[in-house]
């Protein structure tokens, strides 16, 4: 059976986000809120954490909905100890409604993890690794500022399979500074050999004001070329589908069924509530944000007041740009039915002059089937501008 | 009355030499401007004028002086544009004095533009007062400017003044002396009136006011008068003289200078250099010196917005109310839509335009690269003018292109002539003669094509020059040129905005030069752009802007889909600003890139 896609995933419940912005080291290319060297700062914010679970489990919409995913991103979630994690999801038990079997993900850097601490994670709820290992060379590995090797990855993978957890993601890196196909390509054949039920495979992004950015402005490092970026790029998506992985968004790719049900939510138009410093939300009606700052988070919530920073109420023309830029970087693409029922409007007369702008170019970057639009193989390479023509 | 306690004069300088100073000093002297009423350079009333450090239009002044001959003389000055663009102007105001005030700065010296106005107005037989301004500067070379004044005029060292502007040092010597050395006007009051125009206002209530000089005869409100170029006949409503601002008087009579409203729409009907007389008791004959102001450099305006067509029209014919020397008429151009095909008097008077537009009019324009006048010589054997390059018959319809020259004085450090000589190589220029201001100053002759020296001639001469270069140029008249049309092509397509004229033997450099940096301007698109160069089929040079390959971010920031959001929405922004071309987008900027080549 052909899993799910995001628009036809039951939309009804939510997704619950818990950022743990921890690191015992910051990656250059890393433009995350995260901070290094700050542990001695976990007790205090996962008590914030909790007093901010409080504080939403009576808040609508939140009190009502039933939330079907867990996921706890980073930085290095692994960075806190079982009873730690145990202790915030009693609390999320007991202050929010859940479906049955939950998918509950917990990322985790090689290294991080003692063979000991992932049955306990597995005995506190958690049922899907996401393991960050970025590249199976250990010089790539250097490169990134990555603290662990090879020996780690094994071992980690390993204590997974042990843990009892049969669903893993790793995360890998292509299109890093100065990288040959050929390296690329071991990474990807070392992965595969591990078995694992996801892979998120991301072009590296030079994002403004990283140590990374700094290092190719001063000529110390040489981004790949474009052309090298697509080959990279489209190598992936024909190897993995060989090795029976189905790519079902711009970087991610799952063996059948084991799609990130979580991720999945927000591009399907969920709600997810985040909860941590620098978290994101989404209520149905607004898009709103906590403080990128560790202290001010904590001060807030000790203060009795909830750690938003900005929020922003969407216009039913934003609500329908969303719609269409998210389900693009899916597989399953725009449902236009849904959309005009949603919107009340004709979809093919609303973007006439988008649309034969994008199936007119060589070659085409859209397709209509079933009453879907989606990407072709050249639309994935240019989803960037092919969503943004519909701004 | 008698008209023998008047004097008109101007003052003669170059820009930053103490002009405007100057003229403040006369005002606070003759005690025209009250205390309280100053304000730095009174003379200078646009904004613009102000902020470029010149005087774009002309205005005068009516200043009352006890000499020491205990008499009480009217003074008036004449202020001149201080810019090549408007020398018919300054001729025109120069006919209205009988005397002039040349100032020079003391550290700098004789410039090229000083020289040019001068000579208008010493063959316009006016007496010249020389003055050598800034004599306080630790810089100044006084002996050194005396000599190049002596040179240049014949005067005696002695009828110099050494004057300090700025502290008011020796400025009561030069109003002294205006009334020793100018002589008074001399016209007769019984003849027909004859009023030389020598500037105009518009005035959104009272029309357009001729700014005049009576030469014979006498003009007062109620009087019948005519303009000599357009033969219409006015009723004059009022005139009077020019304070601060304007005094109704009876009547202006021989000598006299003021100011004549006379229910007139618009500036077109008081054209600067037109002679007005007595409609029932006319003249037989204009003054002399009266001749039509050609537009010398045309460009295409276009608002970024068409939807702003309607208001840049408004705007345009608002400018020219003010502005007879503007021309315009609507243009339509396939790459950049409805706009107008605007003539100007030079590049300066099209900032000016420009600037206006956008600032008081608030209009986002996209200004075409500028070109001049051509005459082409059809196979017919009829002659055409023609103002847009994109107008040029193809070659086998036309015999040859004519295009307008000038004459260019520099005057140049001797050390830099052959820097000079070197730019003027590159733009055709046709040497004529060399003459020395002074042992350490040649003033340099060239003949040039005007089409290579409106964009940045004069850029380029300060800087191979370190500055000090002066330069001035007078229309002498059309010459044939091997002329060719460069097209530029995108995707094959030529776009009309940018097409121009030039001469064959820069075509390939330019054609090379302008894809080049039009590469750079448009940003890359899904798909290949291809931008050539051609003069009639032949294509002589290419460059391609690859299509982009890949565009996709992976991640979508871990729920922070406004960001993402954003990111998109501005992508579509910048196209929005963009100029299509068929499916090709053009940045603005690249329709200026024909300016930015080096």
């Amino acid at each position: 059976m052909k899993p799910a896609g995001p628009n036809t995933i039951n939309t009804k419940t939510a997704a619950l986000y818990l950022h743990i912005p921890f690191c015992v080291k910051r990656c250059n290319y890393c433009d995350f809120f995260t901070v290094a060297q700050q542990e001695k700062l976990i007790p205090d914010y996962l008590r914030a954490v909790l007093r901010e679970v409080k504080s939403y489990a009576v808040v609508e919409p939140w009190r009502d909905e039933i939330f079907s995913t867990i996921y706890f991103g980073g930085g290095t979630p692994s960075l806190l100890s079982p009873p730690q994690v145990g202790e915030i999801l009693t609390a999320l038990r007991q202050s929010f409604q859940f479906s049955q079997q939950p998918e509950v993900t917990f990322e985790v850097n090689p290294g991080t993890v003692t063979s000991g601490k992932l049955p306990a994670y597995a005995a506190a709820g958690i049922n899907r690794i996401s393991i960050g290992v970025q590249s199976f060379w250990p010089h790539e590995l250097q490169q990134l500022d990555r603290l662990h090797t090879l020996r780690e990855i094994e071992a980690t993978v390993a204590a997974v399979r042990r843990s009892g957890i049969g669903n893993l993601s790793i995360d890998l890196m292509f299109a890093l500074t100065g990288q040959k196909p050929s390296r690329w390509r071991h990474s990807l054949e070392r992965a595969v050999t591990l078995k694992p039920q996801h892979i998120s495979a991301y072009s590296l992004t030079i994002e403004n004001g990283t140590p990374l950015h700094k290092m190719v402005q001063a000529g110390k490092a040489k981004p790949v070329s474009e052309l090298r970026q697509r080959i990279f790029y489209n190598f992936t998506i024909e190897f993995l589908e060989e090795n029976g992985y189905e790519h079902y968004e711009v970087s991610n790719y799952a063996l059948p069924g084991f799609e990130s049900r979580h991720n999945s939510k927000y591009w399907d138009g969920s709600r997810y509530l985040g909860l941590g410093a620098a978290a994101h939300s989404f209520d149905g009606r607004r898009r709103f944000s906590n403080v990128r700052s560790i202290p001010q988070y904590i001060d807030r919530l000790d203060n009795g007041k909830l750690p938003v920073f900005s929020e922003e109420l969407l216009t039913t023309a934003v609500r329908q740009f969303e719609m269409i830029f998210l389900a693009l970087r899916h597989s399953c693409g725009l449902d236009v039915n849904e959309f005009e029922a949603r919107f009340g409007l004709r979809f093919q007369e609303k973007f006439q002059p988008q649309i034969d702008k994008l199936l007119a170019h060589q070659p085409p970057l859209i397709k209509f089937e079933d009453s879907r639009m989606r990407l072709t193989r050249e639309g994935w390479l240019m989803c960037d501008s092919v969503c943004a023509e519909f701004a | 009355m008698n008209s023998d306690h008047f004097r008109n004069f101007c003052i003669i300088a170059h820009i930053d030499h103490g002009k405007s100073t100057l003229a403040d000093r006369f005002l606070e002297i003759t005690a025209t401007v009250r205390a309280g009423e100053m304000q730095d350079q009174v003379l200078d009333d646009m904004d613009l004028e102000r902020e470029r450090g010149i005087t774009i239009k002309a205005h005068a002044i009516t200043m009352n002086y006890v000499a020491a001959d205990k008499r009480r003389y009217t003074l008036n000055l004449i202020d001149t544009p201080g810019h090549v663009d408007f020398s018919y102007e300054v001729s025109r105001s120069l006919a209205a004095c009988e005397g002039a005030i040349l100032v020079v700065d003391a550290a700098q010296g004789v410039e090229a533009q000083t020289i040019s106005t001068l000579y208008q107005a010493i063959e316009g037989d006016l007496t010249i007062i020389p003055v050598i301004n800034k004599v306080d500067l630790p810089s100044a070379q006084i002996d050194v400017v005396k000599r190049q004044i002596t040179d240049l005029i014949g005067c005696d060292e002695d009828e110099i003044l050494l004057v300090s502007a700025k502290s008011g040092k020796g400025v009561d010597e030069i109003l002294q002396a205006v009334i020793d050395r100018v002589p008074a006007p001399v016209g007769q009051k019984d003849k027909p009136l004859s009023a030389l125009v020598f500037d105009s206002v518009y005035d959104p209530y009272r029309g357009a006011i001729a700014y005049i000089r009576v030469v014979h005869g006498e003009i007062h409100a109620g009087m019948q008068i005519k303009f000599f170029t357009t033969g219409k006949v006015f009723e004059v409503a009022e005139v009077g003289i020019l304070r601060l601002k304007k005094e109704a008087a009876k009547s202006l009579s021989v000598g006299e200078v003021g100011y004549c409203i006379a229910g007139v729409k618009d500036v077109q009907d008081t054209k600067v250099g037109d002679t007005i007389t007595n409609s029932r008791n006319a003249a037989t004959e204009p003054l002399p010196g009266y001749r039509d102001v050609l537009p010398m450099v045309y460009a295409g305006m276009f608002p970024t917005v068409s939807e702003d067509y309607e208001d840049l029209r408004t705007a345009l014919d608002k400018l020219r109310l003010n502005d007879a020397s503007l021309v315009f008429e609507p243009e339509t151009s396939v790459a950049l839509g409805f706009g107008f095909r605007v003539g100007f008097l030079g590049l300066l008077h099209m900032e000016i335009v420009q600037e206006r537009l956008e600032r008081e009019y608030d209009i986002d324009l996209l200004t075409t690269m500028p070109n001049v006048e051509f005459r082409v010589k059809l196979s017919d054997g009829t002659m055409v003018e023609i103002d847009n390059p994109a107008d040029l018959p193809s070659r086998g319809d036309f015999e040859y292109v004519e295009e307008p020259y000038i004459r260019a004085q520099i005057i140049v450090p001797k050390d830099f002539i052959g820097n000079v000589m070197k730019l003027a190589m590159e733009r055709r220029g046709v040497y004529k003669n060399t003459s020395y201001i002074d042992p350490t100053r040649a003033d340099i002759t060239y003949e040039f094509p005007l089409s290579e020296i409106i964009f940045d001639f004069f850029d380029k001469l300060k800087s191979m020059t370190k500055g000090y270069a002066s330069f001035d140029y007078d229309f002498i008249g059309f010459q044939k040129g091997d002329l060719v049309k460069l097209d530029i092509l995108i995707n094959g397509d030529p776009v009309d905005a940018l097409s121009h004229i030039v001469h064959k033997d820069k075509a390939y450099d330019w054609g090379r030069k302008i894809c080049k940096k039009m590469k750079d301007i448009i940003p890359r698109q899904m798909f290949e752009v291809a931008i050539q160069a051609a003069v009639g089929s032949r294509i002589i040079s290419r460059e391609t802007v690859r299509a982009m390959r890949k565009d996709v971010t992976s991640k979508c920031y871990g729920g922070d889909i406004s960001r993402k959001r954003k990111l998109l929405e501005k992508q579509k922004e910048g196209k929005k600003r963009m100029k299509q071309l068929g499916k090709v987008e053009i940045p603005q900027d690249a329709f200026l890139a024909i300016l930015k080549v080096d």
